[in-house]
């Protein structure tokens, strides 16, 4: 019954950093979703490679909460390709996802040094 | 909406598909070597996320009820008949409850209007003169403003209705708005609005109805406009005219400026709750009335006030009509049961397969919600049919003297009635559906992988218990209904003492009676004249205490002021003595005539006429339509034979007082005529019409008096009646279902038991027996409780007796022969079961 699953567990982060990541690429410029797993892939330096079964899903949920929008377009090279875009909910979803992980991180950095 | 989201991506989801799966590919071409991740699965979560396995199961479910549902054509018509008589009845109960006790006024703000009364030690329920009326128009921390009205029936140009009188800010006040022409404004005089309903239907629609110039109580009234459809009045009732409160005297007796009968109606601050109006309101009272001691304050937003009472009275209506839609869901119920366990091998092998319980029972209740959206549409089809059947019978056998006054809510569904219609069906629907989706769908892994697809497989407890409870409630409907019915023989049998037959009731301002009294005597086919200060049978009479002289007991005796004629009238039989002579009556002499029964009450075992009655020196009045007699003691010329005034069966001691159409004060002149009814009334009327226009406010044959008291009775007992008569046959159709279904269950051990030698007798008295223990237990339960209700209704009416052995009886008898009846035919079919054929078969 996948009509409750909203966030996603079983990638290798913490649950929702994988949305939070594509919004925060999104919110730079719109993308299409080999472009975002690229450019998340190289800003990390090849730390987080995404693959299609946890990236597409993502992009699913954000679309059915209207975070982004998505639309078919045409890059650079003349190839068709679909395009996602943030919305106003996503930026602000995105911003509050921000501060919780900022809080999330700081909580772990502190047990870590203890 | 989220859901709505899915549902809209679902219905496109070919195109989603293709999408994603254009994407996922473009997305490996372009990462080319750097692809990783399997593309089925990334389709496969995408496609979860939206929820299409959920949605596309219940799309499952609703295809594989349909079919199942169009298979057997005669279960579903079954259950919609059902479900949807018992849906109808109970949305018409709810149509008209919201009509009067849920649907605000069309005004503005209806929730801020109150009325409200002071009380005291001496009474409650006290009016308003207009100087109380400016002092509470003052009360400016409570009231952003009041009105005053007093209401009062009359004929407007041959037209019965109710008209207002109203203070000039009324309608500024109520903001309703009008249909045609102006609102009355302050200095108006002989000008008057028409409510909607009197224009529709009393004055045909007339579009040149304003500055028409029509006659109430002889003066005339010109119609300046109409009022908006929705609005007619906040007191409940229905008002057809509203006058200028200006024209009070010319409309009302004897009342001068200290003396008017006014009710006040307040709309409270903003803000301002109810029980800090009510603090400054009693302050208010206390200052003006010394002796009152708080304020009752009624929220005018709906006609009936929500109150304790209200729901009181519509609790035993709700529930009887609840109890008719429980027989009919325990009736689905049983057949759908029957049903599911025809079904059982294919349900115990889905359940083997690993098929989830859930999963089933959602499929199960998706069968029973689909049988509801049917149901809830017959159910609406049939409330609206009922409301119109029963509008129409009401004016048809409603005394025709008092149809004209009769006005009905609208009863057009709102969104409130359709939400109870939503809420119902679905209520409805889980009701009699979950409890053979539960029981069905138990898991029996074991007995199944036997491939043992039926044995111990009886909700036999669950089943008996729904025709148990289905008798249980029939037969309380029908005891009821039998109370009822023998309650209102009893009031139509009732010998009043009087006779009723040819006698007129005619009201008018005492002004006019007088003249009316006399040009009436002289019309041909008119025999008696006589005033009276209030008519019989209406109502209980008014009641005082007497003494004899020289004891101290009190006797309390009703009372009425009428003139000498009113015993011939009415054929009263005089015992001893006279009546009053015309000087007595004309001088209101101190004198009286009594009845049998007083006479004993008075002087047991002494002769009463020429005694003398000692009237109490000063008598609480009650009302200020309260009228005592001004001497304190009166000498008995007369003793005549009992008379019973009301049908409530009141005791008949009562004492009459002498007095003439010439003295103000009294509501009525009766006339007795020879002629036929159609005759007399427009031979009273153009006798009337001659002393003035439109002098008389009502004109009513006693007959139809009398025939309005029992009205109600008779309304009552065609309700309990109708429902029980419905649960009858429901519970009949119950039992029928319930023992065809027995009959075929225990087929092989009839098999056995005719093969073992048991005659035809035996299997129907086994059949018989089994149906006849259940309505034994269902009647006694229904027995049992009407008697736990017995002490509610007993002492409220004299009529209504539930202790009487009768009516149940009656209702047991009904009940349990309907229950064998309605096992006849199964026991039939239990009969020609063949024995060789049944051993042979599984």
């Amino acid at each position: 019954m996948g009509i409750r699953k909203t966030t996603n567990a079983d990638a290798d982060f913490l649950p929702g950093t994988l949305e939070m990541l594509v919004l925060k690429t999104l919110s730079r410029t719109p993308n299409h979703g080999f472009g975002i797993a690229q450019h998340i892939q190289q800003v990390s330096q090849d730390a987080l490679r995404i693959g299609e079964g946890s990236l597409y899903p993502a992009l699913q949920r954000l679309l059915l909460n209207d975070f982004v929008e998505a639309e078919w377009g045409v890059t650079e090279n003349n190839r068709r390709a679909r395009y996602y875009r943030i919305t106003k909910a996503g930026l602000a979803k995105l911003a509050e996802e921000k501060r919780s992980f900022e809080f999330l991180l700081a909580g772990i950095a502190r047990v870590m040094e203890a | 909406m989220k859901l709505w989201k899915r549902v809209r991506m679902w219905r496109d989801r070919r195109r989603f598909e293709q999408d994603l799966a254009e994407e996922v590919r473009i997305h490996r071409e372009m990462a080319g070597e750097a692809a990783f991740g399997s593309e089925a699965l990334a389709l496969e979560q995408s496609r979860d996320v939206w929820g299409f396995t959920w949605l596309e199961s219940w799309k499952q479910d609703i295809r594989y009820a349909i079919r199942g549902l169009r298979r057997s054509p005669g279960f579903t018509l079954a259950v919609v008949g059902a479900i949807g008589l018992g849906i109808g009845l109970n949305t018409t109960l709810f149509t008209v409850v919201n009509a009067y006790a849920f649907r605000p006024y069309m005004v503005r703000d209806p929730y801020s209007l109150y009325s409200f009364t002071w009380y005291a030690k001496s009474g409650n329920g006290h009016f308003f003169s207009s100087d109380d009326y400016e002092s509470a128009r003052g009360e400016r921390r409570v009231f952003s403003d009041v009105i005053a009205f007093d209401n009062f029936g009359g004929e407007l140009s041959g037209r019965l209705m109710f008209a207002q009188l109203v203070t000039e800010n009324y309608f500024d006040f109520m903001g309703a708005g009008m249909e045609l022409g102006r609102p009355l404004v302050p200095g108006d005089r002989a000008a008057a609005v028409m409510g909607y309903q009197t224009w529709q239907n009393k004055f045909g629609g007339d579009p040149g109805i304003v500055g028409r110039k029509l006659y109430l109580r002889g003066q005339p009234l010109e119609i300046v406009g109409v009022a908006t459809r929705r609005f007619s009045g906040v007191e409940g009732v229905p008002v057809g005219i509203w006058i200028p409160m200006s024209m009070h005297t010319a409309f009302k007796d004897g009342a001068g400026n200290g003396e008017l009968h006014l009710r006040l109606i307040g709309r409270l601050q903003p803000g301002l709750s109810e029980d800090t109006a009510k603090a400054a309101l009693t302050t208010w009272a206390r200052r003006r009335w010394p002796d009152a001691i708080g304020v009752v304050m009624t929220q005018r937003a709906t006609a009936v006030p929500l109150n304790r009472d209200a729901i009181l009275t519509f609790i035993p209506l709700f529930a009887a009509f609840g109890i008719v839609l429980a027989i009919a869901c325990a009736n689905v119920s049983n057949m759908m049961l029957a049903r599911a366990l025809a079904r059982q091998r294919e349900i115990a092998i889905r359940v083997s397969l690993g098929a989830g319980r859930a999963r089933l029972v959602r499929q199960l209740l998706t069968e029973s919600l689909l049988l509801a959206i049917p149901s809830s549409l017959a159910g609406f089809a049939i409330s609206v049919v009922t409301l119109e059947a029963a509008r129409r019978l009401l004016f048809a056998t409603v005394p025709a003297a008092f149809g004209q006054m009769l006005a009905i809510e609208d009863l057009r569904a709102d969104w409130r009635v359709f939400g109870y219609l939503l809420a119902a069906s679905i209520g409805t629907a889980l009701l009699f559906g979950l409890a053979p989706a539960l029981i069905t769908t138990r898991n029996r892994l074991v007995d199944a992988s036997r491939g043992d697809f039926s044995s111990d497989y009886r909700p036999a407890r669950l089943r008996n218990l729904l025709v148990v409870a289905q008798v249980w409630v029939c037969s309380l409907l029908l005891i009821c209904a039998a109370i009822v019915l023998r309650g209102e023989a009893r009031v139509t049998g009732r010998d009043l003492g009087i006779d009723v037959r040819g006698v007129w009731d005619i009201r008018m301002l005492s002004r006019f009676q007088d003249q009316a009294a006399r040009r009436l005597a002289a019309t041909p086919g008119v025999e008696t004249v006589a005033a009276a200060w209030h008519a019989p049978v209406y109502g209980t009479m008014r009641r005082l205490g007497l003494h004899a002289p020289g004891r101290q007991d009190e006797v309390e005796a009703g009372f009425d002021f009428v003139s000498g004629e009113y015993f011939s009238l009415f054929r009263i039989p005089v015992l001893r003595g006279r009546t009053f002579t015309t000087e007595e009556s004309q001088s209101e002499a101190a004198l009286a005539v009594v009845t049998e029964a007083a006479a004993r009450r008075l002087w047991p075992g002494g002769e009463a006429l020429g005694q003398t009655i000692d009237l109490p020196a000063s008598v609480l009045r009650h009302s200020p339509f309260d009228r005592m007699p001004a001497f304190h003691s009166a000498r008995v010329v007369g003793v005549v034979k009992d008379v019973q005034t009301d049908l409530n069966g009141a005791d008949a001691v009562s004492v009459y007082f002498p007095t003439s159409p010439r003295i103000a004060g009294n509501d009525s002149v009766l006339v007795r005529t020879t002629l036929p009814r159609a005759e007399a009334q427009r031979a009273l009327q153009a006798a009337l019409d001659e002393v003035g226009p439109s002098i008389a406010d009502q004109l009513n044959p006693m007959e139809d008096v009398a025939a309005v008291q029992v009205y109600p009775f008779r309304v009552t007992f065609w309700v309990a009646g109708f429902l029980g008569g419905v649960a009858l046959l429901m519970t009949i159709s119950g039992i029928y279902g319930v023992m065809s279904y027995v009959v075929s269950q225990r087929t092989k051990e009839i098999g056995i038991r005719v093969a073992l030698g048991a005659g035809q007798p035996e299997i129907v008295r086994m059949i018989l027996r089994q149906s006849a223990r259940l309505a034994g237990y269902g009647a006694a339960g229904g027995v049992a409780v009407a008697l736990a209700l017995a002490p509610l209704v007993a002492n409220q009416l004299e009529a209504i007796r539930p202790y009487e052995l009768l009516p149940y009886a009656g209702g047991v008898i009904a009940v349990v022969g309907a229950a064998l009846a309605a096992s006849l035919a199964p026991s039939r079919r239990a009969v020609r079961i063949d024995p060789i054929v049944t051993l042979r078969c599984d």
